[in-house]
């Protein structure tokens, strides 16, 4: 037993160190590593069973996909989850009135996975009225008001020419993906050693194109909370190339190019977990994993334990850091779960008392350079909806939120409103904060790429670590946000299923 | 599939003996399931079929497609492909009678520009080409497909589609 341990330890330092061999697969190693040295297993024990084929870490859309397919193929399965909900980063409001999706919002004509799951457990999409986001901004520049129909000719205007003409809130994904090197190429082509000379800070890329300071700091303002110097320039355009490829070549059947699941994008997971055999444990937050002998134990914060075969674990890379593995992971992949980060979103939720625009003859939403970034009052999906709006910040201006409680984040959102915008001052009521972070569970909104680390980790992100495979929408390989987080687990679930 | 292109190819071998029990247990478990009975704790209110239909009773074990390795691929194209004869086209267009087929005239499906132009004939060879590599072979293809590189998973998947999409009598 003790031979067998060693051997399976020094596997795992091989699949640490990028060779993802599985665990059982190294008799060819020759290399002593230093965690050999572990503790030799309590031979006292008895053998330890599986409670199941698969434990499945996670009840966001990849680990209920990854479980769904795992059932499909007979394996037993048990989902578990940390928070007290299911769905992760796809998240109605129930309780707050419009329903609005707090995350995953729109489903893509393009998103094969994701609809194709939809149709098959019976829920029906489709495109609320008043659609995505319509309402013009007002923009909020320099602490200076400016009319979207005043913006071309005014001098806080930093472009020329034609470009003159394109608002604000469109810099960053209109000029990010200029003359995208991406174009044209498959999804996958961001993982190519071809496209690592982007791997630079997306502001010096930027620079390097011919782009002012002044256009470069006004699209600072809604990239993830990285801020630009801090974000790859190969995320953003990987980003606009997944947005851009099937643009005007998919459609929904009527023309459409997205949709939403009627009564809310959560009765999507909550569907998904409803058709598993096993009902997904809830309120299980994982702290370690430890492998033995081909058995994986899963630990949770509550004393519960659960062992599987395989285990597929779609925490967030950056919340993997207080998780326990052992054997250690080590290597490359330690270092992307230390250093990888989120981009951090956070929504201040508000009931509108009295239509503070029309006390102030502007229009209701703001688009601002300052400490709010945005402020806007929500389209109604139904006629009857109360007029309800969100402060919804996202760039670098969101890091400070981390400090506060969500009383703190309603004293500091509501003061710095009525200091923009006095007409706000007791026209709102507040409802509920709500950020994909701010619980253990959750990282942020979307994993985001560092300079560097495109070529460091990208390829890496997906190795397993002995029975353990990672999923989620950070291991994507070329769709992102929803449709990635169901390619993720459709890839893990592969890799149990093909190599049984 | 898609991470293993890096994979050893001893550790399939490999794999493959140490997870036989395995094998035997997911066999049983596909036979016994019918029978199995979910836990009365309904706190989730859709119910679909699929909680209710015993694996060993789909459609596809049906028709007797003992091509297991090629049916398991088939994972990584089932959100877009059907294959039965009036299935409805999915995100990516339905494959049935596709074996000596021209590219891009299925009815009812909106091809890329760049398929429409590429005079292929659909042959296990020529399908071979797109399944490891769509976007390779046709560049600026629409499918996003990340591609399988096996030519084992190839082969059994070629197996399992010309099949699964043969023309009924």
């Amino acid at each position: 037993m003790k031979t067998n341990r060693r051997k399976f330890i020094q596997g795992i330092a091989g699949a640490s160190a990028g060779l993802i061999l599985p665990a059982s697969c190294t008799t060819n190693s020759k290399k002593e590593s230093a965690s050999s040295e572990a503790p030799a297993i309590h031979i006292k024990n008895k053998p330890i069973k599986a409670s199941h084929d698969v434990i499945v870490v996670g009840a966001g859309l990849s680990g209920l996909h990854a479980a769904m397919l795992l059932e499909e193929s007979g394996y037993d399965v048990q989902v578990i989850e940390g928070r007290q909900r299911l769905g992760g980063r796809v998240y109605t409001l129930l309780d707050v009135p419009g329903k609005p999706e707090a995350a995953g919002e729109y489903i893509g004509a393009n998103y094969a996975r994701m609809i194709s799951t939809v149709n098959k457990l019976g829920l029906e999409m489709y495109n609320p009225e008043g659609g995505g986001n319509n309402r013009p901004w007002l923009y909020n520049i320099k602490g200076n008001y400016i009319d979207a129909k005043n913006w071309e000719s005014h001098k806080l205007n930093p472009l020329e020419g034609e470009d003159r003409t394109l608002l604000p809130h469109r810099f960053l994904s209109t000029i990010s993906h200029r003359d995208n090197p991406l174009s044209g190429k498959p999804l996958d082509a961001w993982l190519e050693p071809e496209f690592h000379k982007y791997d630079i800070p997306h502001d010096q890329y930027l620079r390097s194109k011919g782009v002012n300071e002044e256009t470069i700091r006004l699209m600072n303002v809604v990239i993830h909370s990285g801020g630009m110097h801090r974000t790859s320039a190969i995320n953003e355009l990987r980003r606009y190339h997944v947005m851009h490829f099937s643009s005007g070549k998919i459609s929904f059947p009527d023309g459409t190019n997205w949709k939403m699941v009627k009564g809310g994008n959560s009765l999507l997971p909550e569907a998904m977990a409803g058709s598993l055999k096993n009902e997904p444990h809830l309120g299980k937050t994982v702290v370690g994993f430890k492998e033995e002998n081909g058995i994986v134990q899963v630990s949770c914060a509550d004393g519960s334990e659960y062992r599987g075969k395989h285990i597929i674990c779609s925490i967030p890379i950056s919340v993997l850091r207080n998780v326990t593995f052992e054997p250690h992971i080590s290597g490359v992949t330690k270092e992307a779960i230390d250093q990888m980060d989120y981009g951090l979103s956070v929504q201040a939720h508000f009931l509108v008392k009295e239509p503070f625009w029309e006390k102030d003859g502007m229009e209701a939403n703001m688009w601002t350079d300052g400490p709010l970034e945005r402020f806007a009052v929500r389209t109604k999906r139904n006629k009857t909806d109360p007029d309800a709006a969100i402060a919804y910040i996202n760039g670098p201006e969101s890091n400070k939120f981390r400090l506060m409680t969500d009383d703190q984040v309603f004293n500091y959102v509501e003061m710095k409103l009525a200091e923009m915008r006095p007409s706000t001052k007791g026209a709102l009521e507040r409802l509920i904060i709500q950020s994909c972070e701010r619980d253990v569970h959750g990282a942020g909104d979307w994993v985001y790429w560092q300079p560097g680390q495109v070529k460091k980790f990208a390829n890496h992100m997906r190795n397993n670590h002995g029975n353990i495979h990672f999923c989620g929408e950070h291991t994507s390989i070329m769709e992102r946000g929803m449709e990635g987080a169901f390619e993720s687990g459709e890839r893990a679930a592969l890799d149990i299923i093909l190599n049984a | 599939m898609i991470t293993l292109k890096t994979k050893n190819k001893k550790l399939n071998l490999k794999t493959s003996k140490i997870f036989y029990p395995l094998f035997l247990l997911t066999f049983l478990l596909i036979s016994s399931c019918g029978q199995k009975e979910k836990k009365e704790e309904p706190t989730f209110n859709i119910k679909t079929e699929s909680k209710t239909t015993p694996i060993a009773e789909t459609n596809s074990d049906k028709t007797q497609n003992t091509n297991v390795l090629g049916k398991r691929m088939f994972i990584a194209c089932a959100a877009c492909h059907n294959l039965k004869k009036g299935e409805a086209h999915k995100v990516g267009p339905n494959l049935y009678g596709i074996f000596g087929k021209k590219s891009a005239t299925t009815e009812g499906f909106e091809y890329s520009e760049a398929l429409k132009a590429s005079g292929i004939t659909w042959s296990e060879e020529t399908i071979r080409k797109w399944m490891q590599d769509p976007a390779g072979y046709v560049p600026q293809t629409k499918m996003a497909f990340v591609g399988i590189k096996k030519e084992e998973q190839q082969t059994a998947l070629i197996e399992y589609l010309k099949e699964e999409t043969k023309i009924e009598e």
